[in-house]
């Protein structure tokens, strides 16, 4: 971590063009490569449905890339670990369920509200940021079983109760797909965008000593909550596509813990505050999941 | 920092690249072979989690089929004998993978048609990638009525008794013996709270009392609060529809505080472990599909007690045929003749079939009769009920019953003594 | 409803005791070492399929199944400090560091038990005699009245150990300040051994005593005692013991009445919403201490 505080020019009052000039043409080469690179994961996403019959695998593929990234804008960029993420994914799931089961909203419109209840729920969530740790980890668990057991109380034409939600209008599967590489590819944008901007560094700063972070002028509780509402909105329409796709969602598959552990994990093994890492973490482990899979039933 | 990112950047790219190379492998699109050599059925299992013990009771029912079928050269379909190829795949109990489980099981194995993976929510889940492309699917463990409302045209329950229905048969039971109220412990599940919910309304028809009715969140371990509630409310018959696990702990915990109910029913009275509980599980209500000593008018298949031969000649050494092993068989058995009824395998003929032969088939657990959305409507459950010594009796439905029922069951104190 | 009412409070107080144990070891680890011990549920359930063994299995009292678990969480977590200690502890974020790598532990642990044991419900049959006692009126399970009584000598004496103690002085004192105590002359390595070895073998024990109060589990149980256990210390203040207990307490009250008032379900959110209640208050817990706040 000592090349990124070196970086972090002594007194950040006024990052002026001279300090900033040097580190944009490191940039550009890897960043163009890495741009390339996600072009390249794009074709090869969008060519997937063209040669392979089946989707499914390249669809949840996709869906713990984008739930990886998502994770790691918050846990690894600013040293968060939420407990509780699969809260997101959840409310997402049950948000597009309801609208459109329940109150017949077509596609578009039910995610649309997964991603404003997504929102929401991370606003209101807001407050837990205050705590730290392991604090921080455990309140926001708490709160993920906590809303698991309000939507479970609910009265069953409201939210499903127990049984949970089936979704009987029919959603093409491949247009969901590309949904799912859409906010995937869009999660793991936001993350490149943040880290080539003075952001990444800030938040990094927050993520490695957070005192030191304000001393030096890092308006820490702005960027950690702007953090929090992007990873939480991205996991919530996550949670409304896939919900989409697989019509069935009851309360303990929604938010099973875990989505968060297995997003957490994902997003370390590949290296938690990379951009790259939570993408790696997520094709390694999926991909050795399907082996593992594949070979079991030899 | 730039330089590091940069360097974990094109690590990165090269893991990618393989894992490009490796996708296609794993998911090949391999082209139809022609001529029928044999029917292909596909089906998961679950090898770990909630379903796994359940669904593996299915499977080795479904291998006994196998095997008999097989032994006696196949199934006779469009004039010839083929014999019948059965695809496992793992599905973890993981919804998530239970679509996916079943595009191989369609694409990459060519399988003509599908039994059901265990349980409402996995059969589910599949059902979306079956009837989208056209497959028919058996399902002989989807207890939930909501499936069956969803427009599936070609899934049809061949087995298991709808969770609607299950609570008939003890609800008449109770009133017979002249109990009054009905109280329901569920954990806060689909099939749990589903069952709960239809005990309420089946009591609500027969005019009895509900009483306690109530729920709790999974993890929960201690009942001792929700139990003397349900006591307070004199309760008749207890109803508790959750897991084993937390089944065990609640008889403990009515031992322990001397709580008596003149009838307490689970799906899970003959489970093994709760017959393990000694005289602790005698006079429980439980539910089965067969007993060897009813025997209904069977024109397909072995008779109960011919069915619990053959599987207790396969698996000598346990584990025991239980009610999944059961309903897994019956399906089984009807679509055996589903298969030898249909012109082709398509999904419309296959179902076609299906109704076709509804009310006409009556196998190890009774009759088999469906409607158009392929819900089963016939099939009665037994009452069965834990007596002394290991024994259980058959207490409902009364045409079948083998013994007058211990109403109200022995007291903790009474039970001490036996 | 009074008969419901007294009995839900006695049910409360036996919980709670149990629930804070629960969290004992667990706040004893995090407070010395900083490691968060996501395997510690399933600690506690080898702890309770001991139990299963010595009683179920081998027709020994539960009593004996104590030293038997204590001895082989001793000896497994001393065998898992032995290879990872001290990389968890000098790593850049140790907290994620031994998330990661328990949460691995909490795996295999619990793989482990599968394999052994199957997926089934495993119960402990072993009966007191008698089964319960009664006093004025109220109906008190003898193996709660045991487990109870087992726990009520085990606190004290933990806190024995803590405050009186030179090593448990230490162990105190690392909480505090891991540096100065370093400064001051103490082997902090070993002091983690010895703390993290005898916090494990606790849980073994805990893990008995709550087989004899809630006797079936099957090798997925392990995730809840984790739960419970983050929950009480996390409410009662993060390394602090008395939390601990005042946590456990507090937790088992507010499930119970909850329970009784409005329903089980209810009762699990109760529990949670007056954490998250204290936390937004109290961001230290109850009784922790003020550096953990933001």
């Amino acid at each position: 971590m000592s090349m990124v505080m070196q970086s972090v020019p002594p007194a950040e009052a006024a990052p002026s063009v001279r300090q900033r000039a040097p580190l944009f043409r490191l940039h550009r080469a890897s960043v163009s490569i890495w741009c390339l690179t996600l072009v390249g994961i794009g074709l090869i996403a969008v060519s997937i449905p063209a040669v392979s019959a089946g989707v499914s695998f390249w669809f949840y593929l996709f869906q713990w890339i984008a739930l990886a990234s998502a994770l790691n804008l918050m846990a690894g960029m600013t040293g968060y670990v939420p407990f509780g993420f699969a809260a997101f994914f959840g409310i997402g799931a049950y948000a597009a369920a309801v609208l459109n089961q329940f109150h017949h909203a077509p596609t578009w419109a039910a995610l649309v509200g997964a991603t404003a209840a997504g929102a929401l729920l991370a606003v209101l969530f807001a407050p837990t940021l205050r705590l730290r740790g392991v604090f921080f980890s455990v309140v926001s668990l708490s709160l993920a079983i906590v809303l698991r057991s309000v939507i479970v109380l609910l009265p069953e034409d409201v939210a499903g109760g127990s049984s949970g939600i089936t979704i009987t209008g029919r959603h093409d599967p491949i247009l969901l797909y590309y949904l799912m590489v859409a906010v995937s590819m869009g999660a793991v944008a936001i993350a490149t965008a943040i880290s080539v901007t003075p952001h990444g560094l800030r938040l990094k700063a927050i993520g490695d000593d957070l005192d030191a972070a304000q001393i030096i002028g890092v308006n820490a509780k702005g960027l950690r909550l702007a953090m929090w509402v992007l990873s939480g909105t991205i996991a919530a329409v996550c949670g409304a596509i896939e919900g989409l796709y697989s019509s069935a969602i009851d309360p303990a598959a929604a938010f099973n813990i875990l989505i968060s552990t297995k997003a957490i994990i994902y997003a370390a093994l590949g290296g938690l505050g990379t951009v790259m890492g939570p993408v790696v973490g997520a094709v390694i482990m999926t991909i050795t999941d399907e082996l593992i899979w594949a070979l079991s039933h030899c | 920092m730039k330089r590091r990112q940069f360097l974990k950047m094109s690590r990165g790219i090269g893991f990618l690249a393989a894992g490009a190379a490796v996708g296609p492998f794993v998911a090949p699109t391999h082209a139809q072979t022609s001529g029928r050599k044999s029917i292909r059925i596909g089906m998961s299992v679950a090898s770990t989690g909630t379903f796994a013990h359940d669904s593996q009771s299915g499977r080795r029912a479904i291998d006994l089929w196998l095997e008999q079928v097989n032994a006696q050269g196949g199934l006779l379909h469009q004039g010839q004998r083929y014999q019948v190829e059965l695809l496992v795949r793992d599905d973890r109990s993981d919804k998530q993978l239970a679509p996916r489980v079943y595009e191989s099981l369609i694409f990459d194995e060519k399988v003509d048609l599908v039994l059901a993976p265990y349980g409402s929510t996995l059969t589910a889940a599949a059902a979306t990638i079956t009837d989208r492309n056209d497959i028919f699917m058996m399902g002989w463990a989807v207890a939930a009525d909501s499936v069956f409302m969803q427009g599936y045209k070609y899934i049809v329950n061949g087995g298991t008794t709808p969770v609607s229905r299950v609570p008939e048969m003890p609800v008449q039971a109770l009133k017979r013996f002249g109990g009054k109220v009905v109280s329901t412990i569920a954990v806060d599940e689909p099939y749990s709270d589903a069952l709960a919910g239809s005990f309420r309304a089946t009591a609500e028809k027969h005019g009895l009392a509900i009483g306690a009715t109530e729920k709790y969140s999974r993890g929960a371990k201690d009942f001792t609060t929700i139990l003397n509630k349900a006591a307070a409310a004199k309760t008749g018959l207890l109803c508790i529809t959750s897991y084993d696990t937390d089944m065990i702990v609640m008889l403990r915990q009515m031992k322990e505080n001397d709580i008596n109910f003149p009838a307490i029913f689970s799906t899970f009275s003959q489970n093994s472990s709760i017959l393990a509980l000694g005289n602790d599980a005698i006079g429980l209500w439980g539910q089965s599909n067969i007993d060897p000593r009813v025997a209904y008018a069977v024109n397909l298949g072995p008779t109960a007690a011919q069915y619990l031969d053959a599987y207790n000649a396969k698996y000598p050494n346990g584990p025991q045929s239980d009610i999944n092993s059961a309903v897994a068989f019956a399906s089984l058995m009807v679509l055996g003749a589903m298969i030898e009824r249909a012109p082709s395998l398509k999904a419309r003929d296959l179902k076609a079939a299906a109704l076709d032969l509804s009310g006409h088939l009556t196998v190890l657990n009774g009759t088999y009769r469906i409607d158009e959305t392929g819900f089963q409507t016939g099939y009665d459950i037994l009452v069965i009920q834990n007596t002394a010594k290991g024994g259980r009796e058959v207490i409902a439905p009364a045409a079948v019953a083998t013994a007058a029922p211990l109403f109200p069951m022995p007291t903790w104190d009474q039970k001490a003594k036996m | 409803m009074p008969p419901l009412m007294t009995g839900a409070i006695v049910n409360a107080v036996a919980l709670g005791i149990l629930y804070g144990l629960l969290g004992l070891s667990l706040t004893i680890i995090y407070g010395a070492m900083r490691i968060a011990n996501l395997a510690h549920g399933e600690m506690v359930l080898a702890g309770s399929y001991v139990a299963y063994v010595v009683t179920t299995q081998l027709g020994y009292s539960p009593l004996a199944a104590i030293p038997v678990a204590f001895t082989l969480l001793f000896l497994l977590a001393f065998a898992l400090f032995a290879v990872a200690g001290r990389r968890l502890q000098t790593a850049r974020d140790p907290e994620m560091a031994s998330f990661l790598f328990f949460y691995g532990v909490s795996l295999m642990v619990g793989s482990g038990l599968l394999f052994l044991f199957d997926a089934d419900a495993r119960s402990v049959i072993f009966q007191f005699q008698p089964i319960s006692y009664r006093v004025l009126g109220l109906v008190i399970p003898k193996a709660r009245a045991v487990a109870v009584g087992v726990a009520l000598v085990l606190v004290p004496a933990l806190f024995l150990f803590l405050y009186r103690t030179t090593p448990g002085k230490a162990l105190r004192a690392a909480v505090m300040n891991r540096d100065a105590l370093r400064i001051v002359g103490v082997d902090v390595e070993r002091l983690s051994l010895v703390a993290f070895s005898v916090s494990a073998g606790i849980a073994g024990v805990t893990g008995v005593l709550l087989a004899l109060v809630f006797p079936a589990f099957t090798p997925f149980s392990g995730l809840d005692y984790t739960i419970t256990g983050f929950v009480v210390i996390v409410l009662g203040g993060l390394g602090s013991p008395l939390g601990a207990l005042l946590g456990g307490m507090l937790f088992a009250f507010s499930e119970q009445l909850t329970t009784l008032w409005i329903g089980q379900s209810a009762g699990v959110l109760a529990g949670f919403l007056i954490l998250v209640l204290v936390v937004a208050i109290r961001p230290a817990g109850l009784i922790g201490q003020a550096e953990w706040k933001s």
